[in-house]
């Protein structure tokens, strides 16, 4: 209900936004525009291609705002997708936008399209600010390719991404200032204007004002940093009145911890413990630059909690089972989300793939919560490069699958570790005849 | 076997009959806009050297803000005939202008006259040129005549206005700003021409 609600929003947008454009073009000076001559067509819609643009990068900051209202019916995997496909068809309306608009300009000053374009950036108002806004845009989106971003350190990669907002700010003068739809409809500018209003301030006070409120309220510290293993750290984190810090068990947090060299960058951590009310536990493995520096925070360290978000939680398990397949450091909500299954009644079976022994994680928590609940407990670790192992062998593929689920009737699957064994997970389990609604999972790598 | 005969050439004389009628409609038609663009590159290369013996006129009757509107109309019309003279080249012509003296009278007569020409431009002349170009399918021509039509409906109005207010039109003091794209003139400033969508840094301020 919700989600068809929010649709019906979005929807309703761009019909305003259509609707302003083409009467604005049909009801133009020179008669109109999207029936007449083709330069009156070209910059229509190259003006259309704009609007759109526009609109779209708006949307692209509510998907990954971390807005509630939006994440929790869509989930931020859903998001985190229409994202980055919005993303890269975004290109095509903002290139389409600049050279249909220099063709028609220069048709109708009777001039070059370069001669055209120079005199955008010389003598158009806000218009140079466009363009480089422009040029910086795609080549932020050029950056997230996968072919290039695995190239990239991550925090390279993030202070190239968030160069858009300095993109936003470049581009958003000439759409007022020279913009036909806005400078010859009141109306229309001033919807505009509340469409930025919107977006930005659902940004500023999700990102900024809920977690500084948050921080405010709790005083989240630093308060133990135990390894797990060579390469494994939890966190603990402790602070006031944290029983009205509401979290669920698989979902995460975006940390930013207040030391030097960590407090111009926040991350997503999942929750690896059982919520208690008294404090959390984050669990992270040394995989680049920021986590390696991790085991050096200090306790006592402010953090800021930005979250929590996910719907990656017991809520979605309506089945009297549930398989939790687990890869490397994806075990952290695996971990407490089967707790909380369990202690909701569940059964509960663990399936946790590593390339060897050292690797696994939680291993005596885990061997501890099996005791604790016998008989509807299985843990099965799957090593794949260690002859030694005289447990499960060789990576997780579908007869291992099959062997080790033998009736996947009932069970609800949740998945964690790295994006291709997530989808190769998935793809096994559809071919064992798992309904795709049964399968849950949640990449959050931002 | 004659009468298929006779049938097979009379067919093929109506084919070749048609199509000859047909591409001589065509260049006849074509002919048809051209002449036009010539009759408007002559109308607005006339009415610029009109306007600005108007302009003196007005100056030296003391009517000050007529004289700023007479300018900026002629700078309008100039540009209006450069941009005929463009679509009249892009035919494989050359525009002809034969400039004729103009008939200058008192400032309000002047008025009158410069009101008519512009009523008549605004309802007949370029209506009429607007549906030809469209025929042809010619975009140049069709978007130029537009162009200046949407000018002239307002220089009409302007000059309407100038008669209805001549006494208080002697105070020096309008501005009157020219798209130097379109030609289109106005008499308070617009963040875009509303014609061809120029930005304001493109207008020519006229006193």
């Amino acid at each position: 209900m919700k989600k068809a609600g929010l649709l019906i929003l979005l929807a309703a947008q761009l019909v305003i936004i259509l609707a302003f454009w083409a009467w604005n073009h049909v009801n133009h000076t020179m008669g109109n525009q999207l029936a007449g001559e083709a330069v009156g067509q070209l910059l229509a819609y190259g003006r259309l291609a704009g609007l759109l643009a526009a609109f779209a990068i708006l949307l692209q900051l509510i998907l990954m705002g971390r807005v509630k209202w939006v994440e929790s019916v869509f989930g931020l995997d859903r998001l985190s997708r229409l994202h980055h496909i919005l993303g890269f068809s975004l290109v095509v309306l903002l290139v389409l936008h600049p050279v249909l608009v220099t063709i028609g300009h220069a048709k109708q000053a009777d001039t070059g399209i370069f001669a055209q374009f120079i005199d955008f950036c010389r003598n158009w108002e806000d218009v140079l600010a466009a363009a480089v806004g422009l040029g910086l845009m795609i080549f932020a989106i050029i950056a997230s390719i996968a072919i290039i971003r695995k190239h990239l350190r991550y925090e390279t990669w993030h202070i190239i991404h968030m160069t858009f907002y300095i993109s936003i700010a470049l581009a958003f003068g000439h759409q007022l200032a020279v913009g036909s739809d806005f400078t010859g409809n009141r109306y229309f500018a001033g919807y505009w204007y509340f469409l930025y209003i919107f977006t930005f301030g659902n940004l500023i006070y999700y990102r900024l004002i809920r977690p500084l409120w948050k921080f405010k309220k709790h005083r989240f510290v630093v308060s133990g940093i135990v390894p797990e293993s060579a390469d494994v750290t939890s966190v603990h984190i402790e602070g006031r009145e944290m029983a009205s810090f509401r979290i669920n068990a698989g979902q995460f947090m975006m940390l930013r911890f207040m030391t030097k060299g960590f407090r111009w960058q926040s991350h997503p951590f999942s929750m690896s413990c059982l919520p208690d009310g008294r404090h959390l536990r984050v669990t992270i493995k040394q995989l680049g630059d920021f986590t390696r520096q991790i085991p050096d925070i200090k306790p006592g360290t402010p953090v800021i909690i930005d979250g929590p978000h996910g719907a990656f939680t017991a809520r979605q398990c309506h089945s009297l089972s549930a398989v939790m397949i687990a890869g490397g450091i994806g075990i952290t909500p695996i971990r407490s989300l089967s707790e909380e299954l369990l202690n909701a009644g569940r059964n509960v079976h663990i399936i946790y793939s590593n390339r060897n022994r050292a690797s696994i994680v939680f291993r005596k928590e885990l061997d501890e919560l099996a005791a604790a609940f016998a008989g509807r407990l299985k843990l099965t670790h799957v090593i794949s490069e260690e002859p030694s192992w005289e447990g499960e062998h060789g990576r997780l593929d579908r007869d291992k699958i099959a062997r080790l689920v033998p009736d996947t009737s009932d069970c609800d699957f949740y998945l964690c570790g790295p994006p291709p064994m997530m989808m190769s997970m998935r793809s096994i389990l559809l071919k064992l005849g798992v309904r795709s609604g049964k399968i849950h999972f949640e990449r959050f790598s931002l | 076997m004659k009468t298929i005969k006779m049938l097979g050439i009379l067919g093929m004389v109506t084919v070749l009959g048609i199509g000859l009628a047909t591409r001589l409609t065509a260049a006849e038609a074509a002919k048809g806009t051209l002449d036009n663009l010539q009759a408007a590159y002559n109308g607005e290369s006339n009415a610029k050297a009109r306007y600005d013996a108007f302009s003196a006129k007005a100056d030296a009757e003391g009517y000050k803000s007529v004289a700023a509107l007479f300018r900026a109309t002629s700078r309008s019309e100039s540009i209006h005939a450069a941009k005929h003279a463009v679509a009249i080249r892009k035919l494989g012509a050359e525009p002809k202008a034969v400039i004729e003296k103009s008939d200058v009278k008192s400032t309000k007569e002047n008025l009158e006259a410069a009101l008519k020409g512009e009523t008549y431009e605004k309802e007949s002349m370029y209506p009429d040129f607007i549906k030809q170009a469209e025929i042809d399918k010619n975009s140049g021509a069709v978007m130029s005549f537009k162009g200046a039509l949407a000018a002239e409906v307002e220089h009409a109005r302007l000059f309407a206005q100038a008669l209805k207010e001549l006494d208080s039109w002697k105070e020096a003091g309008k501005e009157f700003y020219v798209c130097t794209v379109c030609g289109f003139t106005m008499a308070k400033i617009m963040p875009k021409c509303p014609v061809c969508a120029s930005p304001k840094s493109k207008f020519d301020v006229i006193k």
